[in-house]
């Protein structure tokens, strides 16, 4: 964590995940007003969206009237939560003052990158502090590919598995009102078939691959979407490649603010392991697991239930090892001994297997510490249920700080 | 930084929530330009009035503050609108931006800002006084305040002259200083400046070069002036410099008040003895040459950036007088001077040969794009300068004669280079 003083342009309180620019943003026709999303061509933020976000940049430009753009963000809740400039100019000032937005300048903003966590309070800046937690019980659900497909036959689902988790969250949400969910599910034969013909996640040289690959994870997607709608679950589907920017295989921009909004009004975001845009690579496969530690840092879970094939975490593969034992319990802090114990999937998985899901866990407990995330089985009828209902319930693996 | 005891109850609220937002504006901004104090002013040009740059955005931010009780505490008065807001159909103006355009005006009039809607101020009644302290916002109306008049005011933006005028102040930086009212580069003239458009022309070229500084202006051999350039040629020099640089304040050797008392009211205006960067203008193609596209053929010529003077409309109605225009021929002006022009017909000489006199807007602030001109030709260099980005428009740039000779025969004649009117 890391602190920062300013000079209060417009005092108030606000977090969000930074958004950096590294030259000036001109908010007449730089942005556009009516959806957040910078337009100015050849600007380095190109297509993102403002909304929500701590926007970081040098300075402002433009026409004073760019001030009137700031303030007709705010009243479409699309300004960004909090603004820092390096050295203010007068249509950002302004501007922020007529919206309402905090805002400081005089803070050097190399110490800022995109998708920290930042909060703004007063002339303070503090980098990586706690992150947002807008719901006392927000629960992320994983369902794994390899749960709600049959993982050795190309482009099939189990329609069974996936009704029965849906019902079993529908009665989850019955029971407790107060309960918000966000489900993120992986692409099983679907997705990582094709994907792997193609090579999508390294940088695909033939881009029907990434048109296929994408095709496919929609597919199964649709199929999720419609039968947890079937079942009473109000889930919004949320494309992550319409929105993911990666860079080496690793995912460093994603829109919130749509699951953020659906969340508000109660229904239950869908998103799940999909295509995305590389700028080195060109393509990648974004795994359903780091769209979820993406995704928790902006809105703050206290609890992250990954769905398996298998109970949990175990000493060896228990498909091979009679002698393999479920580990109850993995301690982020405890590293040597987390390592010995991960194996690899036994189907076709580009996105790495039960290692990188557990270290990316791992890591996001570490930054989290009181985040818990529980590997269970979804084969295991009303585990689900009962794991929603009660933060205390235990089965499978936990992975804690 | 100081406030006063008035101006610390103002942002804390005691007057209002609309007064109290305006603080906050003017005094973020003395933060920001390190300003010590705030500055009474006598009067405040608010610029943002045309729809065409206010948006739905800003016209919804000026409902709110003035349902919330804001209003001008000074003289207030409005920069060009986005079109004329009487004969605007004339202009092939669409109904629902001139829907648009009428709300921020009535807005803007609910909070006691004049329906003036001219960057000439200073010929409609409001003529500030050496020194006297202003929020002023159009570019040429701040230079030609400060410059030929000796106000001070550094050019504000649309917001901070409106936060201006309801709380009856600015902050206290840049040209209201005596200080930062010297000269900072010497511009030696040494070839002929005979008509409005050279002095557009010279205006670009300095500004260009001088930016955001402070020119002082010295005509000399081949560039002697033969009499004290009118305020016409003033206002095209100063135009210019506003646009395509940033010069908000110059001072010409025995013209300007400053520069003919040598104090800037407080300081001795150091020329000689100050070493400043001196900028040599022995030809002026160079600026025509910008000013101008390779057009033949003009289908809409614009007269009035800044809006004409009634000498300027006098001038062109003689021009005129026992011909008619070909291409379409605007001029443009406040509806005060406007007003003035029909007194004495000169309108109707205009109108008669097919030109019109629109009054309230001026095409640096109109929805230019919209209305299919092709090729336009300009007597202002700031017209010239502004039109192809702001209006998708390429154009012609030279006198007075030039333009209305291409109005009424669709074709320009004369060279790129001009040799004095």
């Amino acid at each position: 964590m890391r602190r920062l003083h300013g000079r209060v342009i417009f005092r108030g309180k606000a977090r969000g995940l930074a958004l950096v620019s590294p030259t000036a943003i001109g908010f007449l026709g730089g942005v556009d007003p009516e959806t957040g999303i910078v337009i100015e061509r050849g600007h380095p933020l190109y297509g993102q969206c403002v909304a929500g976000r701590v926007l970081v940049f040098p300075t402002g430009k433009g026409s004073t009237v760019g001030s009137y753009t700031l303030y007709r963000l705010s009243k479409r809740g699309l300004a960004p939560a909090a603004i820092i400039n390096a050295r203010s100019e007068a249509i950002v000032a302004v501007g922020a003052i007529m919206a309402g937005i905090p805002m400081v300048d005089l803070v050097d903003i190399s110490q800022i990158t995109t998708g920290d966590v930042v909060e703004v309070d007063g002339e303070d800046v503090v980098i990586g502090g706690e992150r947002v937690t807008e719901y006392p019980r927000l629960v992320f659900v994983k369902l794994g590919g390899s749960l709600i497909t049959d993982k050795d036959v190309e482009a099939t689902a189990r329609p069974d598995v996936i009704r029965r988790l849906a019902e079993e969250m529908r009665r989850a949400l019955d029971e407790h009102p107060d309960l918000r969910l966000l489900v993120g599910h992986g692409s099983g034969s679907f997705g990582h078939v094709v994907a792997q013909r193609y090579q999508v996640q390294s940088g695909c040289s033939d881009w029907h691959g990434y048109a296929l690959t994408s095709a496919a994870a929609t597919r199964l997607n649709r199929i999720v979407t419609d039968a947890f709608l079937d079942a009473g679950v109000p889930v919004v589907s949320i494309q992550p490649s319409a929105s993911a920017r990666c860079r080496e295989g690793e995912l460093i921009d994603l829109a919130v603010h749509p699951a953020q909004e659906v969340l508000k009004h109660g229904l239950v975001p869908l998103v799940y392991g999909d295509v995305a845009l590389d700028e080195v690579w060109g393509t990648t496969i974004i795994s359903t697991e780091a769209i979820l530690v993406y995704l928790a840092r902006a809105l703050g879970p206290q609890r992250i239930l990954l769905m398996g094939e298998v109970e949990g975490v175990f000493s060896a593969d228990p498909r091979r090892d009679p002698d393999a034992h479920l580990i109850p319990v993995i301690n982020a802090s405890r590293v040597e001994e987390a390592e010995r114990v991960l194996g690899g999937s036994h189907a076709v998985d580009v996105t790495g297997g039960m290692r990188s899901k557990v270290h990316l866990m791992m890591d996001l407990v570490r930054e989290f510490p009181d985040l818990r995330v529980r590997l269970l089985s979804g084969l295991q009828a009303g585990l689900l249920e009962r794991a929603l209902g009660d933060p205390e319930f235990r089965a499978g693996t936990l992975i804690t700080a | 930084m100081r406030l006063t005891e008035e101006e610390r109850a103002m942002l804390a609220g005691t007057e209002g929530p609309a007064v109290q937002k305006a603080m906050q504006i003017i005094v973020a901004l003395a933060e920001i330009y390190e300003a010590v104090e705030l500055v009474p002013v006598a009067s405040a040009q608010i610029a943002g009035v045309s729809y065409k740059n206010l948006g739905d955005a800003g016209l919804e931010f000026l409902e709110e503050w003035a349902a919330l009780g804001a209003r001008a505490c000074v003289p207030a008065f409005m920069n060009p609108a986005g079109m004329d807001l009487e004969r605007w159909r004339e202009m092939g103006i669409a109904p629902t931006f001139a829907r648009q355009q009428q709300r921020v005006v009535e807005t803007l009039g609910s909070m006691g800002v004049a329906l003036t809607c001219t960057c000439t101020p200073y010929l409609v009644g409001y003529v500030p006084q050496a020194g006297e302290h202003l929020a002023w916002s159009e570019s040429s109306a701040v230079s030609f305040a400060n410059s030929v008049l000796a106000a001070r005011s550094n050019r504000e933006g649309g917001p901070s002259a409106l936060a201006a005028a309801i709380t009856g102040r600015t902050a206290a930086y840049g040209l209201h200083l005596s200080e930062n009212r010297g000269p900072t580069h010497v511009i030696e003239v040494r070839c002929p400046v005979r008509s409005e458009a050279d002095f557009g022309a010279l205006g670009y070229l300095v500004g260009l070069q001088v930016a955001d500084g402070v020119p002082y202006f010295r005509f000399r051999g081949e560039g002697s002036l033969d009499r004290v350039p009118n305020q016409e040629r003033l206002m095209a020099l100063g135009a210019a410099m506003a646009a395509s640089g940033a010069v908000a304040l110059y001072h010409m050797e025995r013209v300007t008040p400053e520069a003919r008392r040598g104090v800037a009211l407080g300081t001795v205006l150091r020329v000689d003895d100050a070493a400043l960067p001196t900028i040599d203008v022995s030809d002026l193609s160079e600026g025509y040459a910008a000013l101008n596209s390779p057009l033949d053929e003009i289908d809409f010529v614009s007269l009035g950036c800044p809006h004409s003077t009634l000498a300027d409309i006098d001038r062109v109605a003689t021009l005129l007088d026992g011909r008619r225009v070909r291409a379409t021929l605007w001029i443009t002006t406040s509806r005060q001077v406007r007003s003035l022009a029909e007194q004495r017909r000169l309108v109707e000489r205009i109108e008669a040969a097919g030109g019109k006199v629109f009054a309230d807007t001026c095409l640096v602030v109109a929805p230019m794009e919209e209305m299919g001109f092709k090729a336009m030709a300009t007597n202002s260099a700031k017209a010239a300068f502004y039109s192809p980005t702001h209006s998708g428009l390429e154009r012609r740039f030279g006198t007075t004669e030039q333009c209305v000779e291409a109005a009424i025969t669709g074709r320009w004649t004369g060279s790129s280079d001009h040799l004095g009117a």
